[in-house]
């Protein structure tokens, strides 16, 4: 993934992501875009799975500045594509929450149908799955019911369990928050502060993991702009300092406000941050790392190749893990280990 | 014959173009108003080389061989381009 056109694809997702047009200046270097960085840049929002806002972005731009015929028309495909799919998830979602609600459970839909609610237009938003979030002790309730409703679910070693439906992947997960801290320092769920935490902890893991692109960052920059005035800045910045992520958390604040201008808190560090550690991260691997060198192979091999490329990756990444969020680092690294060592 | 659900004809700045979002690889056609105006009867469900003929015969006034003739082509055009289910 190159770096040069880096900016300008950012220009791209930043007025799709917000709605907003470019600046003039912006407009200007996109205007002087010829074919191939054009098609450098469509691979680049494929890669971080963002095609569908950088599609609203280029067809709001076509209509002042000249973008290539084929580049337009290839985005306004790719967003077709996205929305029939992301309009089925929803819809989906949507159902079993109502379903599930009407049984007297307590789901909360989870990270992308959820966040995709915010965004300008929610269908432009990539879905993969669903991830719903259940109190502990309504995780096996939830699965004996729907079992009996005739759909299979099958156990994670970490308790959660998943199932199929109407041709979309469903994960209910009995642990909201991607942290190995005490719960007792936990939010309550649903909060906006749960909200911010869940989706900041997934984004840490991913980085800290085989990568992360662009899909969950927009929707971390999206969920502090739809819920601004609902959480207090100082009590998240304390909640960040209790789950050890406050550094972590910093940093991604850094590369929102910076690349997304997100206009986000940035929890008073004392020094300037540098987004570039995650730039580095996102250019690497685009989403979850997918498109990082060899990784495409691992996913393509056998289980036990995928999980030693996984482990691999995770011991590369951990000069960054440990310099951002050290205490959660060495928590998960000790979490591994046990679960390794109960599984023989 | 009926034609695939993974389309949509759009109008943007001034050219018809039908984008095709099923398969592998999202892909676009630039197509030209008498293939729009093919494309829309078609998309209402089942159809014949016929009744495409007709919506020539009756839009343009052709003559019935030449509006069948170009219904032919366009449907062998759809088949080229993996735009139809049989």
């Amino acid at each position: 993934m190159t770096t040069l056109l880096f900016p300008d694809m950012m220009t791209l997702v930043r007025s799709g992501l917000f709605d907003r047009m470019p600046s003039p200046e912006e407009l200007e270097r996109i205007a002087s875009l010829e074919l191939g960085q054009w098609k450098e840049i469509v691979t680049m929002v494929r890669e971080q799975t963002v095609s569908g806002i950088a599609s609203h972005a280029v067809t709001r731009i076509a209509e002042t500045v000249r973008v290539p015929d084929s580049i337009l028309f290839n985005l306004m495909a790719d967003a077709e594509r996205i929305a029939v799919r992301s309009r089925r998830i929803i819809r989906t979602a949507e159902k079993i929450d109502e379903v599930l609600s009407a049984q007297g459970f307590h789901p909360v839909v989870m990270k992308g149908p959820a966040v995709a609610a915010w965004y300008p237009k929610p269908e432009l938003r990539v879905s993969g799955d669903i991830d719903l979030y259940f109190p502990p002790e309504e995780m096996e309730p939830v699965r004996d019911w729907i079992s009996k409703a005739g759909l299979p679910t099958k156990k994670a070693p970490d308790g959660s369990f998943h199932f199929d439906t109407e041709g979309t992947d469903v994960d209910v997960h009995g642990a909201y928050f991607d942290l190995h801290c005490d719960a007792s320092l936990l939010p309550g769920v649903p909060s906006p502060e749960a909200t911010l935490l869940m989706l900041s902890a997934h984004i840490l893991k991913h980085a800290c993991g085989t990568g992360v692109g662009l899909r969950q960052l927009c929707d971390m920059a999206i969920a502090y702009h739809a819920l601004d005035g609902q959480y207090e800045p100082d009590a998240l910045k304390a909640l960040y300092q209790r789950t050890k992520t406050l550094k972590w958390n910093q940093l991604l604040s850094a590369f929102l406000n910076t690349w997304l201008e997100a206009r986000v808190p940035d929890f008073a560090p004392e020094r300037p941050v540098s987004p570039a550690p995650l730039e580095k991260i996102v250019l690497e691997g685009g989403n979850f790392g997918h498109f990082a060198a060899q990784r495409q192979k691992a996913m393509t091999g056998s289980e036990g190749r995928r999980k030693a490329d996984t482990l691999l990756r995770m011991l590369r990444r951990l000069p960054f893990s440990m310099k951002y969020a050290p205490g959660e680092t060495i928590s998960r690294l000790r979490a591994l280990t046990n679960g390794n060592m109960r599984r023989r | 014959m009926k034609v695939i659900g993974e389309c949509t004809l759009r109008e943007v700045q001034g050219k018809k173009v039908l984008l095709i979002f099923g398969g592998p690889h999202p892909r676009y056609l630039e197509v030209n108003d008498s293939f729009a105006l093919l494309w829309e009867k078609a998309s209402e469900g089942e159809f014949t080389a016929d009744d495409l003929a007709s919506v020539l015969t009756r839009t343009y006034g052709m003559a019935s061989a030449q509006a069948r003739a170009e219904a032919d082509a366009t449907i062998a055009l759809w088949k080229q381009h993996q735009l139809l289910t049989e």
